[in-house]
């Protein structure tokens, strides 16, 4: 197994850029990371990732790196920063750092100020040597954050647009203007949640040359301990029994949202990947890019969330499997978000009118009861609680959930900052105001996720769209493949939250219509109009309604090990998605009989795996 | 199928003496349940029971024992109101519940079946079903009160659940009461798991010793066996006398058994290390999914010893216990382990093994540890 570790820790090195009288360093590539963590989620919506101190109200450990500049004298200090609050709160921001510079504070409080991603002013400070050593100091806790830091001699100020700040970064990076030849796969499957892990094993061991493009450290997307939601759903079942089997080796043995990090085996489905020898794996890099002849993707671009180091993948066959529907989006696949109105396809369970709505967002969490008291600063920046509106809870799993009336793609930023603000803000209530507070005084907040476990967004159109009625019907097509178990299980905000918070709640009630072990029909597992492109995971060709059942980690697990298959078969005969169903369905439907798995093994994940099923009509 | 098998017969007198008590079962049908309980052989023991909060109930609960003195059943006849806004009818039955004090079925009499709210009478269909109700322990009817039993608005067609469980709403209810009959299902429901059924437990509770837990563990009933098995955990001073043959009950295939089985050896009990010896020895004869839960509680209790440790890497090794929870038994592993040269060879084979997931695996974890 060739596993091209691109982590900056490995680099050891870190971006900047030596230009006449100025310096980039991208916080993101420091050398010791202290306690700050490397955000990526954002990255296509404020231009690249960046270092947050995500502290749960406690200091972090300082970040540093050590950076040569072209001369020694006077240099002016800019930093890009977010107050995170200020959607809610006008006055002065909870997510406050300093830098510090060669030992010594440098300028005032940073990350406290504006309403947008900006480049903070950190003053001046005279730098005597060629190499100079950078500390991010938090001050709270409270996710403050840092994109890059520009030391500059000159007079101005790095640009804020988008467009222009991209390529300053490329220019003061001395990025290469194209990226690095990643190599030529048979398929290349971007994202590593449990759809994308299934599509890679599955097309690995059936004998094709995988690369698997993940962009964070861990694999497991919401089943990983980053973000910490259980398997759910059924595998190994009837009517296609050997689909799962992947599901069933790599996935957790234990169940339970927002739970210790131990109980999601990220190691387990890393070395299940890293044990691939057909496997690829580019983990810690973020596609953001595709190239495209026709109706067909040629390359996948992607970035290195640490390095920034930008690389190309060539392949014939590619997969979506990012939840987001990435990749189809770059490439002009058609998809749908939100809800579709009952005309559009006759669902019974769809609104009158098609409208924006989906489900949310969830920044999970949990507290554990320590030995003595402990403290949790106060912390209100625009969102009240009180007696009557707090949670008294000492941990908030599914149910804590956001954005449904946002848009999950270009307001995810804002969408997850609520999710955090909610917690720590009904937190400090408990901890502080509330009558129940003795309750609470020694319980710690002991994890709470920065990676916001999502549910819905774009869902990219296939050959076929699957409707409420297939489902509930029990229509099958021939073309039926990994069984769908879970309820059409769709989300609201809670109507008792509402009545609080109306417009952002943060709670939300499911609403269940029970299904028959149902096979998703193959055709809606590739694009409709991007000739190469398959799709696994949340992202498939669904109706907002089906989505609600086919979303479940052990069916999207399953979609992946259909897509695996699907991609051998083309390879194979030299065709494409659609290929597959016209011409070589019959040798899909056997590769479905046989499954992919490599253990003899039984079912080890007794847990979560739904409700009674609806009848088969 | 209940049609089929419904058994038109009618039940005469028994008689039974105890303590110079007599009482009588007359004509009933099997109402339900495919059993005729009422026919079973053995002897009828009268248990007195004062039960004030249903008076108008036989103040008895008959317990039909075997050669053995082995409960078999306890059964308690009922004749009692169920009311619907002040309007009330009685229904006549009889419960019945196994010798380890679940609910076992019902019966009803030829001439009084249960009835609807319409007035029509029970279909066999709807016996069975309530039949299924009455065998749901955590029922949805058991946190409803009469007054939650209203029909839901036809606006809210499905039902309230959380991921994965079922909330008690009332949309829900309908699928799980018989037709017309939801204050019936309810007031039976709360019947069988009420005081009768306490009362039953403290009978049984009554005759715990080691005899009386040895008959039920070696009753081959896994009711009789389960209910041993909690009785001894919530009795520590049978646990030595008992725990081998719980351990043993591991292996069952009736897997609820072997569950509760494995619940057993928990915190306490899981301290001792001569049992986490015994039970890991075991493992090649336990089911894949019990292996993974007991090496999930070995991590959660604080570890093993070397020794077990290593005993483990050997079933991993020759294939008696499954290479995929290896990462789970890497969760066991302690840098000093290694001392061991047994342990340190073993986990050299595993480096330079075959199977690239385990050499990943045993890399990462002796890089990283
Ligand atoms: C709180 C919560 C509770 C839920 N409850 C359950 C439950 O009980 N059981 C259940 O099975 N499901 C549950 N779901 C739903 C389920 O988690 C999602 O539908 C599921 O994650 C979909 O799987 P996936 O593989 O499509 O996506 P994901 O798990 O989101 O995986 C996608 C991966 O791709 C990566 N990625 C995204 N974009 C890119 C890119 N451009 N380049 C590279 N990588 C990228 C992401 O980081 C991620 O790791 C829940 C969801 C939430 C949020």
């Amino acid at each position: 197994m060739k596993y091209t570790f691109l982590l900056a820790f490995v680099f050891c090195t870190f971006l900047l850029s030596a230009q006449k009288n100025s310096v980039l360093v991208e916080a993101e590539s420091f050398s010791e990371k202290g306690g700050w963590v490397v955000d990526q989620q954002f990255m296509d919506l404020m231009g690249s990732s960046y270092l947050m101190a995500h502290g749960m109200g406690v200091p972090v450990a300082d970040a540093k790196a050590t950076v040569s500049v072209p001369s020694v004298g006077e240099y002016k200090v800019f930093v890009r920063t977010f107050n995170w609050t200020s959607p809610w709160y006008k006055g002065e921001g909870p997510g406050q750092f300093r830098i510090i510079i060669n030992g010594n504070p440098v300028g005032d409080v940073l990350g406290n100020s504006g309403s947008v991603w900006i480049w903070q002013s950190a003053g001046k400070v005279n730098i005597p040597n060629n190499k100079v050593t950078l500390s991010l100091h938090d001050l709270t806790g409270f996710n403050g954050r840092v994109d890059a830091i520009y030391l500059t001699k000159g007079e101005e100020i790095p640009p804020s647009d988008l467009a222009e700040l991209t390529s300053f970064r490329k220019k003061l990076l001395d990025m290469p203007e194209k990226p690095k030849d990643a190599g030529e796969f048979d398929l290349v499957v971007i994202g590593g949640g449990m759809a994308g892990i299934g599509a890679a094993i599955s097309g690995a061991r059936l004998g094709i040359k995988v690369a698997l493009i993940q962009d964070r450290p861990v694999l497991g997307g919401n089943n990983s301990s980053e973000v910490r939601v259980h398997l759910g759903g059924r595998a190994m079942v009837e009517p296609n029994p050997a689909l799962g089997k992947i599901v069933n080796e790599i996935g957790p043995t234990k169940g339970g949202n927002a739970q210790p990090a131990a109980y999601y085996e990220d190691d387990k489905k890393m070395s299940m990947v890293l044990a691939e020898e057909n496997i690829t794996l580019f983990a810690s890099c973020r596609a953001f890019a595709v190239k495209m002849e026709g109706s067909r993707i040629t390359q996948v671009i992607a970035k290195n969330i640490e390095t920034s180091e930008e690389l190309a993948f060539s392949a014939p066959l590619f997969a979506d499997c990012t939840g987001d529907g990435t990749i189809g989006y770059l490439a002009g696949a058609d998809f749908a978000m939100g809800r579709e109105g009952r005309n559009e396809y006759g669902e019974p369970s769809a609104p009158e009118v098609a409208d924006d709505l989906t489900m949310g967002a969830s920044v999970q969490w949990y507290s554990v009861e320590g030995e003595n008291a402990s403290v949790f600063p106060e912390f209100e920046y625009g969102v009240d609680f009180n007696e009557e509106n707090s949670q008294q809870v000492t941990m908030g799993e599914w149910t804590w959930e956001t954005g449904m009336n946002y848009d999950q793609i270009s307001e995810f930023e804002r969408i997850r900052d609520y999710g955090l603000l909610v917690v720590y803000s009904n937190w400090s209530f408990l901890k502080n105001h509330s009558s129940e507070k003795a309750k609470y005084q020694n319980r710690k907040l002991d994890w709470v996720a920065y990676v916001a476990g999502k549910r819905e967004s774009r869902r990219l159109m296939g050959d076929l769209i699957l409707r409420e009625q297939d489902l509930t019907d029990y229509v099958v097509y021939p073309d039926g493949s990994a069984p769908t178990s879970w309820t059409i299980d769709l989300h609201y905000p809670d109507p008792e939250n509402t009545k609080y918070f109306p417009g952002s709640e943060f709670k939300s009630i499911a609403v269940h219509k029970k299904v028959h072990l149902y096979p998703i029909p193959y055709r809606c597992f590739y694009s409709r109009n991007v000739d190469n492109l398959f799709m696994a995971g949340r992202n498939i060709s669904v109706t907002h309604v089906a989505l609600g059942t086919v979303r479940v980690m052990r069916t999207t697990g399953m979609m992946g090990e259909v897509v695996g298959m699907a991609a051998s078969i083309a390879a194979e005969h030299n065709t494409n998605p659609r290929g597959v169903y016209e011409y070589y369905l019959g040798e899909l439907k056997s590769l479905i009989d046989t499954g992919v798995g490599k253990y003899d093994m039984g079912n080890v994940q007794k847990y979560n795996m739904g409700s009674t099923l609806g009848p088969r009509k | 199928m209940f049609g089929r098998t419904l058994i038109r017969k009618n039940l005469w007198i028994l008689v039974v003496i105890l303590s110079g008590g007599l009482f009588c079962l007359s004509h009933y049908k099997v109402g339900s349940t495919q059993e005729n309980f009422l026919d079973w052989e053995g002897t009828r023991v009268l248990h007195p029971f004062n039960d004030t909060s249903d008076a108008s109930s036989d103040q008895q609960i008959i317990e039909l024992q075997g050669d053995n003195g082995m409960p078999l059943w306890f059964a308690r006849h009922f004749f009692k109101d169920v009311c619907i806004s002040g309007k009330c009818k009685m229904i006549r039955l009889w419960l019945f519940w196994d010798g380890a004090g679940n609910y076992l079925g019902f019966q009803v009499p030829d001439n009084e079946p249960l009835t609807k709210s319409d007035h029509t009478i029970f279909e066999p269909q709807d016996y069975q079903k309530l039949d299924k109700i009455l065998k749901d322990r955590s029922s949805i009817l058991k946190n409803l009160k009469q007054e939650d039993l209203v029909i839901i608005p036809d606006s809210i067609k499905n039902p309230y659940e959380l991921d994965g469980y079922t909330a008690a709403t009332q949309p829900a209810l309908a699928e799980v009461v018989v037709k017309d009959a939801v204050y019936s299902c309810h007031t039976i429901w709360h019947t069988v798991y009420g005081p009768t059924q306490q009362e039953i437990f403290r009978l049984l509770d009554e005759r715990i010793d080691a005899v009386f837990l040895t008959q039920m563990l070696d009753s081959n009933k896994p009711e009789k066996i389960i209910w041993a098995i909690e009785t001894v955990k919530q009795h520590p001073e049978y646990h030595e006398t008992f725990y081998p043959r719980i351990l043993s009950f591991i292996k069952s295939e009736d897997e609820i058994m072997a569950e509760k089985a494995l619940d057993y050896f928990r915190k306490k009990v899981l301290k001792d290390e001569q049992i986490q010896k015994q039970l890991v020895d075991e493992m090649p004869f336990f089911s894949t999914s019990a292996n993974v839960e007991l090496i999930w509680r070995l991590i959660e209790n604080g570890g093993v010893s070397e020794e077990i440790f290593r005993q483990l890497l050997l079933f991993v090794n020759e294939g008696k216990l499954q290479v995929t929870s290896l990462n789970l038994v890497y969760q066991l592993y302690q840098p000093e382990f290694l001392e061991n040269k047994e342990t340190e060879t073993l986990l050299n084979n595993f480096l330079n093994g075959d199977d690239a997931y385990v050499r990943t695996l045993t890399q990462k974890v002796l890089k990283t540890k």
